[in-house]
């Protein structure tokens, strides 16, 4: 360790002090909800500035080849800093009336921001699996957080059993992997299996086994169907801007993990795992749309469409793998759109849930439109872009996937006619909230509520996101090529 | 009851599959016979966690696989040279992890119990479909 | 200039919108007057545009202006530019876009003047503007697309705009549902276009896809179709047309705005616009042109028997998108064209008289419930004569000229079934309009005595749009084909714009221009096209009653009424005294009146149960999918087990091979 490397990855540190400062904070001044948010908000700006800074750098290695900052890198930061800044700012509307403390919920949550952070600059596999625990662990305690409800401690533990099920599967697959190819470090696995496709080493069932092990690991954590079953369950039972968080944080991260993973390490065997991804592709999108019609419950229904849009990035995938890099540029752009649509949804339905009591039911939706215009128009819009109306960065996001789906033929131009078809059945169940919104008389005539600046500050920010990023996807494309091409030129 | 067979099932394909594994892998011999067990041992944890009602067993199981998982990277570690000094760095922090994993277990167990009054996780099934 | 001007077109009703959307519900009843305002400036601006693109000016000439606005996707594999195109076709569809649009933003001052949602219809109307100018001026089919879901959208809102009537919001959901079904056709379409061509631009990709010996991954007739799934979704053809009639649940001046004279124009203009495609697919076209006239009659023999006036016009409606699908089908692209802008402007104007006559009795749309409104409602009266008589193809409207030319096309191409049937819709076509006119104008007062003393004539501000919109259904026939056929020799005006647009298609046919003849073929053809309008209209005044200056026949519904009883009994009834007399009453009541009533049940158990059923199986899927979510960890462990087992057996079967 030498001084640059600490300067390498000074965004981890400041994101790490920024969790500690919210501490302290809290310790010195106790229950001041505003200076909390101040100084999460404060130390988030100080990371992405120094993130950026950071990023401004050439690409280069730390702590001996484990720890890579490139486009990718920066790109995947600053898109984590934006979700738990907006998930930070969502959630004293909801966590207030209800007695839970602000502190711990958002130095927990910074603390699974540095997590994801990690995993987005890990180039060792060792450093990749510590990176995705220190970012689920704070979950499943933020997915319990509401310690005295029981739905909420329903989700958690079902979370945290099967996460960790999970974790234990891919750790399993990691030790293979590692002692049958010598290295944990993602570069000297590829030259590894390069040597495998070439046939000059034998492609061991060992090894096969390894890599299986850790695919299901990752596919439970991006909620990829048969793997999917914890997600409905946890995000319906989990405080709404925590379940806003679990899916888009831990989602994005476990696709940056995938990234790092599949792309750089497991590249030169692309064509190999290329039928796995079709598969898992083909049937999350399908069933995710399929149970997401007959929801009643809006979060629940989130969650189910939640798989379905990992289907569809599942999608971005495996056009790279066949043959098509912009198929990562989609696949990030996805990501990025994604994130902020639907912590917009879950924002309004956190707002909705300032009154305690309301649950998520579509029956609270009900006349939204009338007694909250406001709120109804950006549900409107969120509910818009995740089904892919156009101008909106959701509309973007999917036609950049299909097409290159479409340009990568076979049968990955099959499931981008499956994305279609999909996203067609998707308008059902987005349109029945904004029926229920428009076209049906409100269920109490309780007084609309009155939702902090910062609810409407984070909820302008998410839909300037959400329309600019449609209308002008050139703002994020730059970005986004370079992070792609950082990856396809390691991979 | 399809869980107890369908983790019968499991130990005896781990166990063949792990065999093969160890025979492909063309260390020593002995080698094959830790992975082997490593294998057993893994697979003793899904039956154990497939079986299992009781939260706390649910998190002994994990624990066993967490171990299983060890067991596996410090016999590559010893039997393999160029591993070896990897292979106990990566031991240690597996067993990190697993503390860590443990510690936020056995809390969110104790809050659920503290609600449902009970450790039976078959029985939070509140939410479903 | 222009590179500032076009934008400005669709940038004028998209500040209208915003800033309604933003601050209308403040200006209470003066909300008009921004939307209406930029539609007007919008409409001076496009007619500039338009009279300089049609004459040929610079920067036009003969392929039309293209401008870019900004690159939408830059670089890369997927270049797509936001830019717009203004060729002749394009500069048509704007003249019926434009001044449709402004005359009905300004009828719905009057009529929407009692709702509270006013604000709320202008913020929809300026919304729909600007899709629909973005959906006839883009230049990338992602940018169409994008205008595609656009109108489909601000459709939806309108139709939905009365959202306290459940049946409004169901039937927005249906048409927003049914026109999904028809996008996907038209997002696969794109999606091969792409994989054919590389390219989103719609002339390259038209250059490239029609090219000489070109390889391509799809063939072209693939993509044609595709296409035509879409056309069919916007423009409510068979079977996708179950949405239209429904929607009509909608305000009035939407139904004349979006389902009759712009929004399901759409289609035909898409398949005008790449009619390449379609010329070089081959039997594509043949079944562009069977479901456009088996629409055409379908809905026709529908019409017959309605007594809903606005259902009414919407079946006539989907006729006559029908007979300009037929007209594409059969290579007759101009005359479709010339049909789309005819067809706008009476159907305009009928929609817009129906609402004014909805309007006069106090909501009642059943005419049943009407008649004797002539005296009453002169304005409205008169201008619906003309939408009338204009639709049922009587010289000289508007609509004889355009109709004639379809079927004399599709004659002369070679398709004569085309023409047959397209000659038996025509009969009636004049039928249900005459019948229209004579239940709810001519005859005795049926309206209820309550509502009787406060029938009134609309006010001046929707009367206006009414004559504006009449004198083009009266004139815009002879001036489109003047010099041609069948008024000389020349070509005609229309034919003189559009023929760059379809010299590529023209010529992938190898269709050869063949002398217009008055005194053989053409002139056999123009008069059995007259004779079958008059036909339908003398049988509708027989029995629907007639008082059109001296001519005066009673309306006859004891008459009516009988052969409608008589229906079971056809062969009774042909031994009645009217089987000689009346043959023509006995064909068009008993005969059509069966097969109106089996083509309405056809249509709703059949095809709209069929579409029912299909969404039904799919919730059921999921239904059966989410028992899967049993709720107990242990099972959920067991499913992620399993997988496993089939993730680990799956890569060793790959790492064997």
């Amino acid at each position: 360790m030498n001084g640059s490397d600490v300067i390498i990855i000074a965004p981890l540190i400041a994101a790490i002090a920024t969790a500690i400062a919210i501490l302290v904070v809290d310790i010195v001044v106790p229950g001041r909800t505003n200076a909390v948010i101040a100084t999460a908000l404060i130390g988030l700006g100080v990371t992405a500035v120094v993130t950026l800074t950071v990023g401004s750098m050439p690409p280069t290695t730390a702590y001996g080849g484990a720890y890579k900052l490139d486009a990718l890198t920066t790109f995947l930061d600053l898109l984590f800093v934006a979700v738990i800044a907006m998930t930070i700012v969502f959630a004293p509307d909801y966590l207030a009336p209800r007695r839970l403390p602000v502190a711990e919920f958002a130095t927990v949550l910074v603390f699974a921001m540095s997590g994801a952070m990690l995993i987005s600059a890990s180039v060792d596999l060792l450093l990749l699996f510590l990176g995705l625990e220190l970012m689920v662990l704070p979950g499943y305690l933020l997915a319990g957080y509401h310690k005295s409800d029981s739905y909420s401690t329903e989700g958690a533990i079902k979370y945290f059993l099967l996460g960790s099920f999970s974790s234990a599967i891919f750790l399993f697959g990691l030790a293979f992997v590692w002692g049958l190819t010598g290295s944990t470090r993602v570069a000297d696995v590829a030259s590894v299996l390069t040597q495998v496709v070439n046939h000059t080493l034998p492609f061991s069932p060992g090894l096969a086994m390894g890599f299986a092990f850790l695919t299901t690991g990752v596919a439970f954590k991006i909620a990829a169907v048969p793997f999917h079953y914890w997600t409905p369950d946890a995000y319906q039972g989990s405080p709404t801007p925590v379940t806003g968080y679990l899916s888009v944080g831990p989602k994005v991260g476990a696709f940056a993990l995938i990234l790092r993973l599949f792309v750089e390490a497991l590249g030169p065997m692309k064509a190999e795992w290329l039928p796995v991804v079709i598969v898992l592709a083909a049937t999350t999108m399908t069933l995710g749309n399929l149970v997401a019609l007959t929801q009643d419950n809006v979060k629940r229904m989130l969650a189910y469409s939640s798989i379905a849009h990992t289907g569809y990035m599942l999608v971005g995938l495996a056009a790279y793998a066949g043959g098509q890099p912009q198929g990562l540029e989609g696949l990030l752009f996805y990501g990025a759109a994604y994130s902020f649509m639907n912590l917009g949804a879950f924002a309004v339905i956190a707002a909705l849930q300032k009154r305690a009591g309301v649950t998520s039911q579509l029956a609270t939706f009900a006349g939204l439109g009338r007694k909250e215009p406001w709120l109804g128009v950006l549900m409107t819009l969120f509910l818009l872009s995740l089904t892919g109306i156009p101008p909106t960065a959701g509309f973007f996001a999917k036609a950049v996937i299909i097409l290159a789906a479409v340009q990568a033929g076979g049968w990955v131009a099959f499931l981008a006619v499956l994305l279609v078809v999909n996203a067609a059945a998707a308008a059902f169940y987005y349109l029945r909230v904004v029926v229920y919104m428009y076209m049906r008389d409100p269920a109490s005539d309780a007084p609309p509520l009155r939702h902090g600046r910062l609810m409407w500050g984070g909820l302008t920010a998410a839909t300037a996101a959400t329309i600019l990023f449609g209308l002008f996807p050139g703002l994020l494309l730059g970005m986004i090529s370079a992070a792609a091409g950082a990856l396809t030129a390691a991979g | 009851m399809i869980r107890v067979i369908v983790g019968a099932i499991l130990a005896p394909i781990f166990i063949v599959g792990l065999g093969l594994i160890g025979l492909a892998a063309g260390g020593s011999r002995s080698l094959d016979a830790y992975l082997v067990l490593s294998g057993i041992l893994f697979a003793i944890g899904m039956f154990g966690f497939l079986a299992r009602r009781n939260a706390i067993s649910m998190l002994m199981s994990i624990e066993l696989m967490l171990n299983a998982v060890n067991l596996a990277i410090v016999a590559f570690g010893s039997f393999i040279p160029k591993l070896g000094a990897g292979g106990s760095v990566i031991a240690l922090l597996v067993m990190a992890v697993a503390a860590a994993e443990a510690t936020v277990g056995l809390a969110i167990v104790i809050a659920i119990f503290r609600n449902r009054k009970t450790p039976l996780v078959d029985e939070y099934d509140a939410m479903r479909q | 200039m222009f590179g500032f001007l076009v934008p400005v077109i669709i940038g004028l009703p998209l500040f209208g919108f915003l800033f309604t959307a933003l601050v209308g519900r403040r200006l209470g009843k003066q909300a008009y007057i921004v939307p209406v305002g930029a539609v007007g400036i919008a409409w001076l601006i496009g007619m500039w545009v338009v009279f300089n693109a049609l004459t040929g000016a610079e920067p036009f000439g003969e392929g039309g202006f293209a401008t870019r606005l900004y690159s939408w996707i830059p670089a890369g594999a997927f270049h797509v530019d936001v830019g717009f195109l203004v060729d002749n076709l394009t500069a048509c569809l704007l003249i019926v876009v434009l001044t449709i649009g402004f005359l009905v933003h300004v009828y719905s001052i009057g009529y929407m003047d009692h709702d509270p949602g006013y604000w709320r219809f202008f913020a929809y109307l300026n919304l729909f503007m600007v899709s629909m100018l973005l959906l006839v001026l883009a230049d990338s089919f992602l940018v169409v697309f994008v205008a595609w879901e656009l109108v489909g959208l601000s459709s939806y809102l309108l139709i939905g705009f009365w959202k306290h009537k459940p049946s409004a919001a169901l039937a927005a959901k249906k048409a927003f549902i049914v026109n999904r079904v028809g996008d996907v056709g038209f997002a696969l379409g794109i999606m091969a276009i792409f994989v054919d061509t590389g390219t989103l631009n719609i002339q390259e990709s038209m250059t490239r896809l029609t090219a000489e010996g070109a390889a391509l991954p799809i063939p072209v007739w693939v993509v044609a179709l595709l296409v035509f799934a879409g056309a069919m979704g916007k423009s409510a053809q068979f079977p996708l047309h179950v949405w239209l009639p429904d929607a009509m649940e909608g305000p009035t001046p939407v139904s004349a705005l979006i389902h009759a004279a712009t929004m399901v124009n759409a289609g035909v203009y898409l398949v005008a616009r790449t009619n390449p495609i379609f010329a070089a697919g081959g039997d594509a076209m043949v079944v562009v042109a069977a479901i456009g006239i088996f629409t055409a009659i379908l809905a026709a023999s529908i019409a017959m028997t309605q007594t809903d006036i606005k259902r009414v016009l919407a079946y006539s409606t989907l006729s006559q998108l029908g007979y300009m699908f037929a007209s594409l089908g059969v290579g007759a692209f101009t005359a479709a064209i010339f049909h789309l802008m005819t067809h706008g402007f009476f159907k305009g104007l009928l929609f817009l008289g129906s609402g004014s006559v909805i309007h006069a009795v106090h909501e009642e749309q059943d005419m049943r419930r009407m008649g004797g409104l002539a005296s009453k409602i002169p304005h409205t009266y008169r201008t619906m004569l003309i939408g009338s008589i204009a639709i049922a193809g009587i010289p000289p409207l508007a609509g004889f000229f355009s109709k004639d030319e379809i079927l004399g096309e599709a004659f002369k191409n070679g398709f004569q079934w085309v023409w047959l049937i397209g000659i038996v819709v025509a009969v009636m076509t004049a039928f249900y309009m005459f019948r229209l006119i004579g239940l709810t104008f001519w005859g005795e007062s049926r309206v209820d005595p309550a509502v009787e003393p406060h029938i009134h004539e609309s006010p001046s501000v929707m009367t206006t749009p009414l004559w504006l919109l009449a004198i083009p259904s009266i004139v815009l026939g002879l001036v489109l084909s003047w010099p041609g056929p069948p008024l000389g020799t020349g070509t005609g005006l229309l034919a003189g714009w559009l023929a760059p647009v379809f010299e590529h298609g023209h010529e992938l046919l190898g269709r050869a221009e063949t002398p217009f003849q008055l005194f053989g073929i053409d002139g056999g053809l123009l008069l059995v096209s007259i004779v079958v309008a008059v036909l339908g209209m003398v049988t509708a005044w027989r029995l629907f009653g007639a008082s059109l200056g001296g001519l005066r026949w009673r309306p006859d519904p004891e008459r009516v009424r009988s052969l409608t009883a008589r229906v079971p009994f056809l062969y009774r009834a042909s031994l009645n005294k009217w089987w000689f007399d009346d043959l023509n009453h006995l064909i068009f009541i008993v005969v059509g009146g069966r097969v109106g009533a089996f083509a309405w049940w056809f249509d709703r158990r059949v095809v709209d149960d069929t579409v029912n059923d299909i969404a039904a199986t799919t919730v059921d899927a999921g239904k059966n999918l989410r028992r899967v979510q049993t709720g107990r960890v242990q099972n959920y462990a067991l499913g992620i087990a399993l997988g496993l087992i089939v993730m680990a057996g799956s890569f060793l079967v790959l790492a064997a091979r």
